[in-house]
């Protein structure tokens, strides 16, 4: 049975991880670590107890995974009070995989997180040549005010949103009225438009560039989308066309879980996600090792 | 603070101690039993808050998960009201073993303050008790958190195949929830307590309930000092449609220090 260890690493040890140390197998496997990064101001547990899960599940398959937390996020201490969350975020992360070579040995890494840990995921890969792959869950979650339409044109066929308009309850109202202030951003995938490069957001730009930046360098994407999050509607939208040519031999992967909600609540789906995350960690892995 | 894991295999817990300051250092321990489920998910900020102002203060403050929760050992549909009435017992053993605590307390939020009670009546009597909306009726919470489910699911687009959606009842928002576990729940009535669990108590509660009343007036019937207070603020374990988020009631952390500050 697999094990966790807890530590204290990085600045003046003010970082809290826990370890999910492998057991042993058969599997010829690469020494690799999996490590798993905060969804929003969630502590390293992630949503519904699910990061404890895939660790665990990745320790049984003879994987060493780690979870912790960001500086300011669950048990860990605040560091770096002045750089953004994007930069420290990054600077955390590799810690974290410095802190699994000195401690375990371990040299090559997969980043994995849901929301914004998938986008800190993307970009502790540009920076750090040790990161072998990735796998962002609803990455760029960033709900555009495209995404907005498209929610309420699905919720205008719900009753139950119906009755929440008439009795007052409902958000829409408000979310249009935000929508609104961005009407440059109004498009949805279902009517396309050609988007000119001029006229996209810096951030897109850049998040576009990673992809063959990350590719290049052989760095492995398994990338998974829930319905419940406006990441996918974004992915579709932002990335796919750009990138859809750019994966020839199945180094970049698209998963999507139809019905399964940003936090994966239901059972199911945290076993499907699960299941999805250890077989592609353990293949690619086995590639590797060839 | 330091984390790290503490208890037997294969049930070890995870732990979180804040030393006190020391020159306040009053020897004095507190644990904190959290909630179940979701709602540990929402409050684990708010703890952790909670324990860096009582350590502040000068109290010995051990955080900890129950077996199968959070980062402890195990699954969480193992997790049954004995076990984590046992688990309070160990973190206690655990918290003791940091210098020379005299007197041990316990804050807990909604089912976590009912196993404090339940440990204070039945195992060890505590010193204080801070029941922060605490859940008096075991089948009323299985009610009260399977409609929360329930209205979760209606709300969720697109719907899920009904086979997967139903899953005989065995799970609650993201957490499993096994007939074991139900049953154990459903079996508690704090109301019918006899032994009183504490010396004094503070009862917390979000909005003015009948129930809570009738706990505070029980506690005073039996000689325990009983103060309550109703700050609609401290309700982080349900404000918010939202899963997964994350709140805190400065209000409530506040009230909670000042009263184990001023006994």
């Amino acid at each position: 049975m697999a094990t966790d260890k807890v530590f204290h690493f990085g600045k003046n040890r003010s970082l809290i991880g826990i370890i999910s140390d492998p057991v042993k197998t058969d599997r010829k496997i690469e020494p690799v670590a999996v490590v798993i990064l905060n969804s929003g101001l969630l502590h390293r547990i992630g949503p519904n107890r699910i990061y404890v899960k895939i660790a665990r599940a990745l320790a049984e398959a003879g994987i060493t995974a780690m979870r912790f937390d960001f500086s300011g996020v669950g048990d860990s201490e605040k560091q770096h009070e002045n750089l953004l969350f994007e930069e420290s975020s990054v600077l955390e992360a590799r810690e974290a995989m410095n802190f699994l070579e000195t401690a375990r040995g371990i040299k090559r890494f997969y980043l994995t997180g849901i929301c914004s840990g998938a986008d800190v995921a993307f970009q502790a890969a540009r920076v750090d040549e040790r990161v072998a792959g990735i796998i962002p869950i609803d990455f760029y979650s960033l709900p555009t005010a495209g995404y907005l339409v498209h929610s309420y044109k699905k919720r205008l066929i719900s009753p139950r949103s119906w009755a929440n308009l008439m009795t007052g309850k409902s958000e829409i109202l408000g979310l249009m009225k935000k929508s609104l202030n961005n009407l440059p951003l109004l498009k949805t995938p279902d009517e396309p438009e050609e988007i000119d490069d001029a006229s996209r957001p810096e951030i897109e730009k850049d998040l576009l560039s990673g992809f063959p930046e990350l590719l290049d360098r052989d760095v492995r994407l398994c990338m998974i989308y829930s319905a419940g999050s406006p990441a996918f509607y974004n992915y579709q939208l932002i990335f796919e066309n750009d990138i859809q040519t750019l994966s020839v031999n199945g180094e970049l992967q698209i998963h999507y879980l139809e019905t399964a909600d940003h936090g994966f609540t239901l059972l199911y789906h945290q076993e499907i996600l699960i299941n999805l995350i250890r077989e592609w960690v353990l293949e690619t892995c086995a590639e590797s090792s060839l | 603070m330091d984390a790290f894991y503490f208890g037997e295999q294969p049930k070890t817990l995870f732990g979180a101690y804040h030393a006190p300051y020391a020159a306040r250092d009053r020897r004095h321990g507190i644990i904190m039993c959290m909630p179940l489920g979701q709602e540990y998910v929402r409050s684990h900020r708010s703890f952790r808050q909670l324990a860096v102002n009582l350590a502040a203060a000068g109290f010995h403050v051990l955080r900890f998960d129950y077996y199968g929760a959070g980062d402890s050992s195990g699954n969480y549909e193992d997790g049954n009201v004995q076990q984590w009435l046992d688990d309070i017992d160990t973190a206690i053993g655990e918290l003791k073993d940091y210098g020379d605590i005299r007197t041990i307390s316990a804050v807990g939020l909604r089912m976590g303050a009912t196993l404090a009670l339940l440990y204070g009546s039945q195992r060890k009597k505590l010193h204080r008790l801070v029941m922060w909306d605490p859940v008096i009726n075991g089948r009323n919470y299985l009610s009260e958190v399977s409609e929360m489910h329930e209205d979760w699911l209606k709300d969720l687009l697109p719907q899920p195949p009904e086979d997967i959606v139903q899953n005989g009842g065995q799970e609650v928002l993201g957490f499993p929830l096994s007939t074991q576990m139900a049953g154990s729940i459903a079996d508690i009535d704090i109301l019918d307590v006899t032994a009183m669990p504490a010396e004094g108590v503070l009862i917390i509660e979000s909005e003015d309930h009948e129930n809570n009343t009738r706990l505070a007036q029980r506690f005073r019937q039996q000689g325990v000092s009983c103060n309550k207070e109703t700050i609609p603020g401290s309700r982080v374990w349900r404000k918010g449609e939202a899963l997964n988020s994350v709140l805190m009631s400065n209000e409530t952390l506040q009230s909670i220090t000042n009263w184990f500050q001023n006994k």
